[in-house]
């Protein structure tokens, strides 16, 4: 195979894992771009950083034929973004007349009642939609592609938060995945109020596992370098390529 | 064919060797880095990029610059960037005051980890079994290292990017034309957050 063939075999792979994978910042590599710190509307206790207050997410769909032809993608402006909305198109069913439909995502500080089972560590993110000032519907339960929700944790710390739905009365979780270091994933297949509930206290910064980590670490670097510097003490000069005999 | 066959003579460090030296690295750095969320610190992955540096230097590399392998580079950019710019759903620039110490760490770490992956890891795979295979243990290396810092969803996409780094890298015969593709989309990555 020639180097041109190997090429297109690997931007074949690279858009196909671009087209398969979850939806994720087009950071390759590199040391990591820090985040910003996170901003709360009310800050808890101990949280000595000062920051601006949270922004809302917001995205305005042109409707046709009712529904909204285009994907909704909101962010927020925080580095990086606190909350992300995607909702696919032909998901939202706006009233006869509307010409628009805007999505929105609200911060806010939690209160009563709150969840029984952990403790909010981010805003609460209140999501929404209107059309026109009119409400909106989700319709489109059948289509594969799902809306999703994006909310970012205050820290990377792990075992990480997850997500919870308040539903009026009670918080309830849902399914989490975490889809960078510190950003966690819903589906989100109606709006409400969202939140990411820390379900245990934090471990350590620093556990033992990690210390083991170091430890062991260190020992195969150290190991490592001194084989690596007895090999090349003990390389043998290049040999002279003597002719071939005819 | 004369420096081939020198070359072919010289010893190598073992894949395994490589590999452990590399996973050793990323061990470190992990577990420097500690949670990586608001504030995480640079230097770690400084610590990470001077030891992969230090490695590969141990076991050596051809180093070549030529208007080739930049051309080289150029293309790998564009292959890595484009699919980004029409696959990704975010837009939103970081802060360019942040820019300049950040694009300084990346402008070392980047090259390290491809000096001794693209480098020292291909050449001593490439010399024992082929140039496909060492595109492809480079890659998954490559992938695998993100793991710790952004979790196995990143495996496809960052093995995928080993593989077209790995292509620039046999199509250039240096490791500096992915070199100059890593760091070139790393910081245009900072732009597209």
């Amino acid at each position: 195979m020639n180097v041109s063939r190997r090429a297109a075999v690997a931007v074949l792979l690279l858009v196909g894992a671009w087209v398969v994978g979850p939806t994720v910042m087009p950071l390759y590599d590199g040391p990591g771009a820090p985040d910003e710190p996170y901003r709360y509307v009310v800050a808890p206790p101990g949280y000595t950083k000062k920051t601006p207050a949270p922004t809302t997410a917001t995205a305005t769909l042109p409707v046709s034929n009712g529904l909204n032809n285009a994907a909704a993608f909101a962010a927020s402006a925080e580095v990086g973004p606190q909350v992300r909305v995607f909702i696919p198109a032909g998901w939202l069913r706006a009233p006869a007349g509307a010409t628009s439909i805007q999505v929105t995502a609200v911060p806010s500080a939690a209160k009563p009642p709150l969840p029984s089972d952990g403790t909010i560590v981010s805003d609460v993110y209140t999501v929404t939609a209107t059309a026109d000032g009119g409400p909106v519907e989700y319709v489109g339960k059948n289509s594969q592609e799902q809306p999703v929700l994006q909310m970012r944790a205050p820290t990377a710390q792990q075992p990480g938060p997850t997500f919870e739905q308040f539903d009026g009365k009670h918080w309830k979780p849902a399914e989490t995945t975490r889809v960078l270091q510190d950003v966690y994933q819903t589906f989100a297949p109606k709006f409400g109020v969202w939140a990411l509930v820390q379900q245990k206290p934090a471990g350590a910064a620093f556990g033992g596992v990690q210390l083991l980590l170091l430890v062991l670490g260190i020992v195969i670097l150290a190991v490592v370098g001194i084989i690596l510097l007895v090999r090349l003490v003990r390389r043998p000069p290049p040999q002279p390529v003597r002719p071939k005999k005819r | 064919m004369t420096s081939l066959a020198v070359e072919r003579r010289r010893p190598v460090a073992g894949v395994p060797l490589l590999l452990a030296f590399f996973a050793a690295a990323v061990a470190v750095r992990s577990v420097l880095t500690g949670p990586p969320g608001a504030g995480a610190p640079l230097w770690p992955a400084v610590v990470f990029g001077v030891l992969l540096a230090l490695g590969a230097l141990a076991v050596g590399t051809p180093t070549r610059v030529s208007a080739r392998v930049v051309a080289v580079g150029a293309v790998a950019t564009v292959a890595l960037v484009v699919p980004a710019l029409v696959f990704a759903s975010v837009r939103a620039s970081l802060p360019l005051s942040s820019f300049p110490v950040w694009m300084a760490a990346t402008a070392l770490v980047a090259p390290a980890e491809e000096a001794f992956l693209r480098g020292a890891v291909y050449d001593a795979v490439a010399r024992r079994w082929s140039a496909d295979v060492a595109i492809g243990v480079a890659a998954l290396a490559f992938g695998l290292m993100h793991v710790p810092l952004y979790g196995w969803h990143a495996l496809p996409l960052d093995t995928a990017v080993g593989a077209v780094l790995g292509v620039a890298r046999l199509a250039s015969g240096t490791w500096v034309a992915p070199a100059i593709a890593h760091t070139a989309a790393d910081a245009v990555g900072w732009f597209m957050l």
